[in-house]
């Protein structure tokens, strides 16, 4: 898990527009819009470099983003 | 004769009933009715009011233990009452009624129907969305029935059996607490509508040989084991759906079933490979996800009509077949296969979603040429792939083309086995991302 600035109290990392985030094939991550609250990548685990215009939570387990999405209400999206 | 209705009343006689109120046992206020028959009516509390035909009554009542309808002559062959608010409640005995043709009381808040599985007139009984608890009653005296929908209620025990039934057209019991096994369905040559979905049924689904006339088939969200039955000759289904069962087996021959619009087998133990479909003209959804299915995805240049493809979570070899011909496809699924090969062109115009991802794909049909995805395209993803470098340019490029800027922009080519865009990739993942996409690469 990186260490970001804006680290909060939980374990996973909330980034605001997202540029070229690097994440392992362990991360746990997610996208959503702050201000609908849509998710519109839901939690996967996949390694690579992202940007988004949203945005994104890392954590380490598929646990912390399900908790993370019950405490601030996320909605899922529809493609 | 004087028919007694206890606890409660409701329309009949082509009647219809445009405010009845009812609560937990007592009619409270409001009661109006049309009748097509003269008939009196005992309110229950001392008064009575005669009815001729075409006659409408409203009539406050206070509470009641029940309303007694008397006439001589009169033949009560349809009883038909709305959803009141707040919602009838009570139990309902129908054995006054022997010349009852037709019952219909859904979506009201009865406990108990008792009083029609003697009577031979029914031809149509509705109570489904209510709260009826107990079994359904032996139905093999009801030898004229052509409908009887009873869903969403409460019941236990078995599915009656269904042998002779000759004239039964639509069988609904879904979302109850049923158990015990789907019954005989042989001879009913006359079904078109059979519907057990979201029970605890056991057992395999039965025949339906000789079901000509059968359009749709629900038994989703069951406990079913056993194979698949033969779809043979069944040339009127439209819609079949087993999904989330214990089937086991291979999906039978769906060739000739040239009016299937939706086949859902998902979730499910299945295994052999994917049946051809060409031919199925009419084929719009199509979902075997999560099961064993080996083999490759079969042609899908004749199924012209398609809009949603899921085959994910399988052991699908070969490749992605050709989708340019199906142009109304909106979604197609195949992600957590073994497929190998080529993303095919997806400049289809409705295509809004492709999901690829956890497969060996190591190209893309549109590497050479331009335009091979639509701008309707807005959630891609092919990560956990082996693209190459020049797939994974390409596949940006095409994007940048493309130029979808509203709605879902997500594009994924990240993950094991990907190669990382060089070059002009570099920039139109830029591109991607000044114009809102979520880009993941490696």
């Amino acid at each position: 898990m990186k260490i970001y600035s804006n680290q909060n109290v939980n374990a996973e990392q909330i980034i605001p527009f997202p540029d070229e985030v690097h994440t392992t094939e362990l991360d746990w991550w997610m996208i959503y819009d702050a201000d609908t609250k849509v998710i519109t990548i839901q939690p996967i685990q996949c390694s690579g470099y992202t940007s988004s215009p949203l945005t994104m939570v890392i954590a380490d387990t598929e646990e912390e983003l399900e908790q993370y999405i019950a405490d601030h209400a996320l909605k899922i999206g529809d493609s | 004769m004087s028919f007694l209705i206890n606890p409660y009343i409701f329309g009949l006689d082509l009647g219809f009933w445009t405010n009845l109120l009812f609560t937990s046992g007592k009619i409270v206020t409001g009661f109006v009715a049309t009748f097509t028959d003269a008939l009196t009516v005992n309110w229950g509390d001392g008064t009575t009011t005669p009815l001729t035909s075409g006659v409408s009554v409203n009539k406050t009542l206070g509470t009641t233990n029940g309303i007694e309808l008397e006439n001589d002559n009169a033949v009560v062959t349809k009883i038909i009452c709305g959803t009141s608010s707040p919602r009838l409640g009570g139990t309902i005995n129908l054995s006054a009624f022997p010349n009852l043709q037709e019952f219909r009381c859904n979506s009201n808040d009865i406990t108990a129907l008792s009083g029609y599985a003697q009577n031979s007139n029914f031809k149509n009984i509705q109570f489904f969305d209510n709260k009826v608890i107990g079994s359904i009653p032996s139905l093999s005296a009801l030898n004229n029935l052509e409908n009887f929908y009873c869903y969403s209620n409460q019941l236990t025990g078995s599915i009656p059996s269904l042998s002779g039934l000759i004239r039964l057209q639509n069988f609904v019991c879904h979302s109850n607490q049923l158990t015990g096994s789907i019954p005989s369905l042989s001879g009913l040559n006359d079904l078109q509508n059979f519907s057990c979905l979201q029970n605890q049924l056991t057992g395999s689904i039965p025949s339906l040989s000789g079901l000509g006339n059968l359009r749709i088939f629900y038994c989703y969200s069951n406990q079913l084991t056993g194979s698949f039955p033969s779809l043979s000759g069944l040339n009127s289904l439209i819609d079949f759906a087993c999904y989330s069962n214990q089937l086991t087996g291979s999906i039978p021959s769906l060739s000739l079933l040239s009016n299937l619009r939706i086949f859902r087998c998902n979730n499910n133990q299945l295994t052999g490979t994917i049946p051809n479909l060409s031919g199925l003209n009419n084929l719009q959804f199509f979902y075997c996800y999560s099961n064993q299915l080996t083999g490759s995805i079969p042609n899908l240049s004749q199924t012209t009509d398609l809009i949603d493809f899921r085959c994910n979570n399988n052991q699908l070899t070969g490749s992605i077949p050709y989708l340019r011909d199906c142009f109304f496809l909106e979604n197609f699924v195949c992600y957590s296969n073994q497929l190998t090969g080529l993303i095919p062109n997806l400049s289809g115009a409705y295509v809004r979603s492709f999901y690829c991802y956890s497969n060996q794909l190591t190209g893309f049909a549109g590497e050479n040429v331009s335009g091979y995805i639509s701008n309707s395209l807005g959630d891609f993803r092919a990560e956990n792939n082996l693209l190459t470098a020049n797939a994974v340019n390409a596949i940006l490029a095409a994007f940048v083309l493309a130029n979808k800027t509203t709605g879902t922009r997500i594009l994924n080519l990240g993950g094991t086995g990907n190669a990382s865009p060089t070059g002009q990739g570099i920039t139109d993942k830029a591109t991607l991302i000044s114009r809102g996409w979520t880009v993941t690469t490696n």
